[in-house]
């Protein structure tokens, strides 16, 4: 397993601090774009633990961000709740929404989470247009924005909420996969069966990343509301989810870091696209996601470490010789039943 | 026939066999012994195209058979029956045969092929209709051995013939392999982990340790040697 | 009872699209083991060559089996193309290329045509004949017949002919077929352009009553990933009545309870799902799996 290093102490410092200064020198546009990305580097965060660290493909985070947008723009507008409270109360509801759904589809092939999520892309439009007396149906809701305090402009209020929020989630992020649950994941990913082998109880596990997951997805899609001030069933699609997705694994699937970048692709790719033509967004993030796995399935984020483990290898293999189905690249092992 | 100098090779990074040297005379039976994790499957998967990595000589009557792919190695006459008998569980018996026997095309020397087949082993006349993967340890070894048969072999490589089965069927599969190299001057190299019986059939053998030939030899030589069984062989 | 009838009916003809998308499912998973999340939208695409195709005046037969050579291309060149690189590697990377797929295909069909609802002929009348005391649309006893006319060429196909026979070899142990001479790395890619030929032909079925855009297979794919998964991914007997049943019960689900309605409808899927996962995770007829470790 490539260990990915840790960016210097300093460099990190450093980088935060400009994070912290930007809002203050940029206009209100850019400091919208910049918070977005903070917003769609939590919830790609939250894939990255699940998809990454622990194996399990999903695409629900768009449902959940929608779930968390929703949950803050009616604990807001209609029921007057504190901004600051709602955050977290969002994220709580992505919490348990996302641990009820894992926990049928997660005793089994990864085949069922993937379809289940899928729907759930599919179905979150329809829900809210459905329940129009708490989401204000197809015409979405409006969020009043949270009052900025002492002498900050809204749009940096917001901004480095969306900062802070990041910083504690990424810094917790950090910590569970150095630690020993980290490593329990990431045995989950590589060799199940040897985990369950050695005591580890996968489905359980597998269960609750999702729920933290959902739970990133759930915060991120808290500070939406309060970015976008609205929220409506289109906002959180089948291109947003898969986009997330495809950014996710751009970035660095199994890296921490790597969420930023996928996030800063989320944001400006569909820009780039739709300067182009409506449709270029889902092309581009198609190839690019198609490339990535094809040439660095790493990700950006982990460019360096297969570099490097590229130059440690000796002479490359034969050229695949045309009708030899794909050869194995370890020694043949007996097969084993798998329970199901 | 099949003569190897020099043959090395391994999976990606990691080399598993290095600068091996054998022959195996036409209709000769030759046996590679040696402990697990030697090379003596990878070995073989060198003779019949299935590893990606390889160095060195391993002509066929001439034919050079390092470079080329499975498909073409079996129009050469190589014969693979790996590991585990690779039955095709989802397929008929017959259906196992057939498909044994693409390389002949649509010829009718398939069907007198499939009769050649279950002439030597009845049992699969029987269950010809049946799932390939219904049929229990023993016939599975015959339906493998019949599937490489079908090629018209010159050189059959076999992979453990005897894992799993009871001794009584495994007596069974040898004999038939015996009738086979006799009848029909199929050329054989045998991997196995039961000496005894690989060194009762075979004329020559060697013994692989960590990718290397360490001893090689008649196979009565062997045999009677008993202060060479303990050391090699441990038995 | 009339209305049951009718309902019946329809999901049928909806299931018989579904199934017949997780047919192809069935077959790429059988020969190359990955689930394609993309088959629905490489099936939207063909489905908007033959319309181009009708656009130059042929007739929609012709249109439709241009389509479905098409995808058959269409289909062996990701394979060879994509798939192949990434199979070996053991992970979930077919997958994400897969879905990589979905949004690249999804976002051509916009560029390459239109992001606009398209007309698209129907191969059937839009009459209805009388059957016990009800009317069923002509269409949805066509859709059904054709359905069951896929899955009998592909048995006669897969099992009475020399390359059937090989291509179920390909699939039941690549090895073993390739150690025989068998050209493995090919019937692979016969494998996935006949799945996708399969697919257009669902597409060129549900164009006509949903109208053709890019989005057109969105859901739909669930739909048959639910079917498939009902057959346990690896039997396309089951792939094909997973589909009706779903498409029955989603039919009966959107007329007679309310709060599915006609447009929650994708709950029905979901909820397939979980019952089989609650009860028969290994499909209604699938068989268990075995791994490698």
């Amino acid at each position: 397993m490539t260990r990915f290093a840790k960016p210097a102490p300093v460099a990190l410092a450093a980088f935060v601090a400009l994070l912290v200064f930007l809002p203050f020198y940029l206009p209100p546009y850019e400091n919208g774009q910049i918070t977005l990305v903070f917003i769609f580097a939590i919830a790609i965060l939250g894939l990255n633990l699940i998809a990454g660290y622990t194996g399990q493909l999903t695409v629900a985070q768009s449902f959940f961000i929608g779930i968390g947008g929703y949950v803050t723009a009616i604990l807001v507008a209609d029921a007057g709740f504190p901004h600051l409270l709602a955050i977290p109360l969002s994220g709580i509801v992505g919490l348990v929404l996302g641990w009820l759904i894992a926990l049928p589809v997660l005793r089994l092939r990864g085949f069922y989470l993937m379809v289940v999520t899928l729907a759930l892309v599919f179905l979150l439009s329809p829900l809210s247009k459905r329940l129009d007396g708490l989401t204000g149906g197809a015409d979405g809701l409006v969020v009043p924005a949270p009052a900025p305090p002492g002498g900050l402009a809204g749009d940096q209020w917001i901004y480095l909420l969306c900062l802070v929020v990041g910083i504690v989630l990424f810094a917790a992020a950090a910590r569970l996969v150095r630690s020993p649950y980290g490593a329990a994941m990431i045995a989950i990913r590589d060799r199940e069966v040897v985990a369950a082998a050695i005591g580890i109880d996968a489905a359980r596990v597998k269960t609750r990343v999702f729920a933290v997951a959902a739970m990133f997805a759930g915060i991120a899609g808290s500070l939406y509301a309060y970015a976008i001030s609205f929220v409506s069933p289109d906002s959180f699609g089948m291109l947003l989810g898969l986009s997330l997705f495809a950014g996710a694994f751009i970035g660095g699937i199994s890296t921490v870091g790597g969420a930023l970048i996928g996030a800063t692709f989320v944001q400006f790719v569909p820009q780039i696209g739709s300067s182009i033509n409506d449709s270029m967004t889902g092309v581009i993030f198609g190839a690019a996601v198609i490339v990535s796995m094809l040439l660095f399935p790493q990700g950006i984020a982990g460019i360096g470490a297969q570099l490097a483990r590229l130059r440690r290898r000796p002479a490359p293999a034969e050229p695949d010789a045309g009708d030899a189905p794909s050869r194995p690249t370890s020694p043949p092992a007996p097969k084993e039943t798998q329970q199901a | 026939m099949l003569s190897v100098e020099n043959l090395a090779g391994g999976y990606g990074p990691v080399q598993v066999l290095r600068d091996l040297a054998f022959d195996v005379p036409e209709g000769g039976v030759v046996a590679v012994l040696g402990p697990n994790g030697s090379g003596k499957t990878t070995t073989l998967r060198a003779l019949s195209g299935m590893l990606n990595r390889t160095s060195g000589v391993a002509r066929l009557g001439g034919e050079d058979l390092l470079r080329r792919d499975p498909a073409a190695i079996a129009r050469l006459g190589v014969a693979h029956v790996p590991e585990g008998r690779g039955t095709l569980t989802e397929l008929t018996v017959e259906e196992n045969l057939r498909v044994g026997g693409y390389v002949l095309g649509r010829s009718p020397a398939v069907e007198e092929r499939i009769e050649m087949c279950f002439e030597y082993f009845p049992v699969l006349r029987e269950r010809s209709r049946q799932k390939a993967g219904h049929l229990s340890g023993g016939e599975q070894q015959m339906l493998a051995i019949s599937r490489a048969l079908m090629l018209d072999p010159k050189l059959m490589l076999l992979d453990e013939p005897s894992l799993g089965l009871a001794p009584n069927l495994t007596r069974s599969v040898f004999e038939a392999l015996a009738t086979i190299n006799h009848e029909r001057q199929v050329a054989m190299l045998i991997v196995e982990q039961n000496a005894a019986l690989a060194l009762e059939l075979a004329t020559k053998a060697f013994v692989l340790e960590s990718g290397r030939i360490v001893l090689e030899g008649e196979a009565d030589d062997i045999k009677n040697d008993e202060a060479l069984r303990r050391a090699y062989l441990g038995y | 009872m009339s209305e049951i009838l009718q309902d019946v009916f329809g999901g049928l003809a909806a299931g018989s699209i579904y199934g017949a998308l997780a047919l192809a499912l069935v077959f790429v998973f059988r020969a190359t083991g990955v689930v394609n999340f993309a088959q629905g939208e490489m099936a939207m695409v063909s489905t908007f060559f033959a319309l181009s195709l009708l656009t130059l005046d042929l007739p929609l037969g012709v249109a439709i089996a241009g389509a479905m050579a098409g995808a058959f291309v269409l289909g062996m060149v990701v394979e060879r193309v994509l798939i192949r690189q990434v199979v070996g590697r053991g992970d979930h990377t077919p997958s994400i290329v897969t879905v990589g797929l979905f949004l690249a295909f999804n976002g051509l069909a916009g560029w390459i045509w239109s992001l606009d609802p398209q007309r698209f002929p129907s191969m059937f009348p839009s009459d209805s004949v009388g059957f016990l005391g009800t009317r069923i649309a002509v269409s949805a006893i066509g859709t059904v017949g054709v359905l069951l006319l896929v899955v009998g060429v592909l048995y006669v196909v897969f099992d009475r002919t020399r390359f059937g026979l090989l291509m179920r070899a390909a699939a039941s142990n690549p090895e073993s077929s390739a150690l025989a001479g068998v050209p493995v790395n090919r019937m692979l890619m016969a494998g996935w352009g006949l799945a996708a030929a399969v697919g257009a032909l669902a597409g060129a079925l549900i164009a006509p009553q949903v109208f053709l855009s890019p989005g057109m297979m969105g859901p739909v794919i669930v739909y048959a990933l639910a079917a498939a998964a009902l057959g346990g991914l690896n039997s396309p007997l089951g792939a094909v009545v997973g589909g009706w049943i779903i498409g029955v019960a989603e039919a009966l689900a959107a007329n007679h309870v309310s709060f599915i309605g006609a447009d929650l409808k994708i709950l029905v899927p979901l909820v397939v799902i979980f019952f089989v996962l609650l009860f028969r995770p290994a499909g209604l007829l699938g068989t268990q799996e075995v791994a490698r470790v």
